[in-house]
């Protein structure tokens, strides 16, 4: 017996006809008249359909042979699996916490703290890796700005490799120091991704993210990039460089600005990417400046309907079991002093440390629970209901986890849930344009 | 009628993959889920590149987390 699945949704579009969204495997359709019909007579009467179209049904989950909750207990023993059989650890170190820039919203900057990490902790950490016995590690380099602990960063690729370990790294910098000398090093590791922040136009970025002492840290980072650019054609190496735009209601107008002017500069080579700032550790000087879902949704919408914009905002991710690395078991966050943390927003504060590299009494074995058990979207009653439960996978679980009165509150879900219907059509507009948008 | 006459597919992912229930598929069928270049499913995260669902050639470009 086969399941008409409840993540499925039909929706009516007086354009494109029906169109069927499948949340089990994040798949989307645009049914026949004659598929409509079919697939109505099976929902209402189960009258089976054409063998076709049954197939392809069933191999994306639209029908399935297991019940709903059969689904959520195969999720539970996928992240099961998932963990048992993983073969690579997601690492992210901090160097350092200490930071060149000043930004006005900093979830980190009451705990930013001097220091570069220690051999002692730099020996206690490899120790770490070692007993874990993976066969590769992806490390993500972060701080505080880690430029500024390169020393650190040279020394721990050294060990790494004395010691044969099979790296993978990433880095996310302000990038101002991401000199040529830096970016010759990068390469000689072979470092696969890159993120650097840029706020908009040179007066907007240099106010928002202003360096301790040069007024002017827009010019300096745009001219890494370019360096950057240009040594990575020359030497035809390719990471994945994303230049990050942080925006709230101040300084979203220069979004498309800024994005233009690199597009138009350097074709696709970086990954340009709007972030929506929240109010981390309550970090926000002016908390109204912060977008909520609405005018994020209405920022989106000008976007496409202004620029040409889309970005894929209009479907949902394919996440794999879990949100973030936070919620998985392996994954943690390490500070310079050897403290272990399982987000990035909780880097610094001390009580939200689950352990620690060489003071084996620190622990915090409640919170590492909450993010790696509880905060699961599939343990989250209004999240099961949901349609987009597989792909959501339930958003922050920091940001959820903060308001526990009720963790599924409408500004925390995924901004495609009450507009799913439009969105879906959207995405199937613009699936049928055959021209490259900006 | 084919199934290509039925559906306009825009988005296809197979739910087998997706849930791990990879017991019962056959050699072929599995190399058609995760791919001709993975070697089986690894699951990772970083904030660059996200959550990789399925293999470790399929990176999911995300918003990433991080200021």
């Amino acid at each position: 017996m086969h399941h008409w699945s409840k993540k499925n949704l039909l929706i009516e579009s007086e354009e494109y006809g029906t169109l069927l969204y499948v949340g089990l495997s994040n798949s989307f359709f645009r049914l026949s008249p004659d598929a409509k019909r079919q697939t109505e007579a099976f929902i209402s009467s189960g009258i089976m359909m054409n063998g076709d179209l049954e197939k392809i049904y069933r191999k994306t989950g639209a029908l399935s042979e297991y019940s709903s909750e059969e689904m959520e207990s195969l999720f539970k023993l996928k992240i099961a699996k998932r963990e048992v059989g993983n073969t690579t650890m997601a690492l992210t170190i901090a160097p350092t916490l200490d930071c060149n820039f000043r930004c006005a919203y900093c979830y980190e900057k009451d705990n930013a703290k001097l220091g570069f990490m220690t051999n002692d902790v730099m020996e206690a950490l490899f120790s770490f890796i070692e007993q874990r016995k993976k066969s590769s590690l992806y490390l993500t380099w972060y701080g505080g700005e880690p430029l500024l602990a390169l020393e650190v960063i040279k020394r721990f690729n050294e060990q790494a490799h004395n010691k044969g370990i099979n790296l993978f790294q990433t880095i996310i910098t302000n990038g101002y120091l991401l000199n040529f000398d830096v970016i010759q090093y990068f390469h000689s590791i072979s470092l696969s991704g890159m993120q650097i922040t840029l706020d908009g136009t040179a007066g907007t970025h240099n106010k928002r993210r202003p360096h301790m002492s040069n007024t002017d840290s827009y010019e300096t980072i745009l001219n890494n990039l370019d360096v950057l650019y240009h040594f990575c054609i020359e030497h035809q190496w390719r990471p994945q460089v994303s230049i990050r735009v942080n925006i709230d209601k101040e300084n979203k107008e220069e979004y498309v600005e800024l994005k233009s002017l690199l597009i138009n500069k350097y074709n696709d080579f970086f990954h340009i990417y709007f972030g929506i700032v929240t109010n981390f550790n309550s970090c926000l000087d002016q908390p109204s400046c912060a977008m909520n879902n609405k005018e994020h949704i209405d920022f989106i919408r000008i976007l496409d309907q202004q620029y040409g914009i889309t970005e894929n905002n209009y479907f949902p991710n394919t996440l794999g079991t879990n949100y973030c690395a936070a919620q998985t078991v392996g994954s943690f966050v390490f500070d310079a002093e050897g403290y272990m943390y399982k987000c990035f927003s909780d880097v610094g504060i001390y009580k939200k440390a689950v352990g620690h590299l060489i003071d084996k009494k620190i622990s915090n074995i409640k919170l590492e629970t909450e993010y790696v058990i509880d905060s699961l979207a599939i343990n989250q009653k209004g999240c099961k209901e949901c349609v987009l439960l597989y792909t959501c996978q339930g958003g922050c679980p920091n940001k959820r986890m903060s308001d526990k009165t009720d963790m599924t509150k409408l500004h925390e879900c995924h901004i495609l849930k009450n507009n799913i219907e439009e969105f879906l059509v959207r995405h199937y507009e613009l699936s049928q344009v055959k021209e490259v948008v900006l | 009628m084919k199934s290509s006459e039925m559906v306009e597919v825009v988005s296809e992912n197979n739910l087998y993959a997706r849930f791990g229930i990879t017991d019962c598929l056959s050699e072929d069928e599995l190399m058609d889920v995760i791919g001709g270049d993975c070697t089986g499913q690894v699951c990772f995260c970083t904030p660059i590149f996200g959550c990789s669902p399925i293999c470790n050639c399929v990176f999911n470009m995300s918003s990433g987390c991080g200021s």
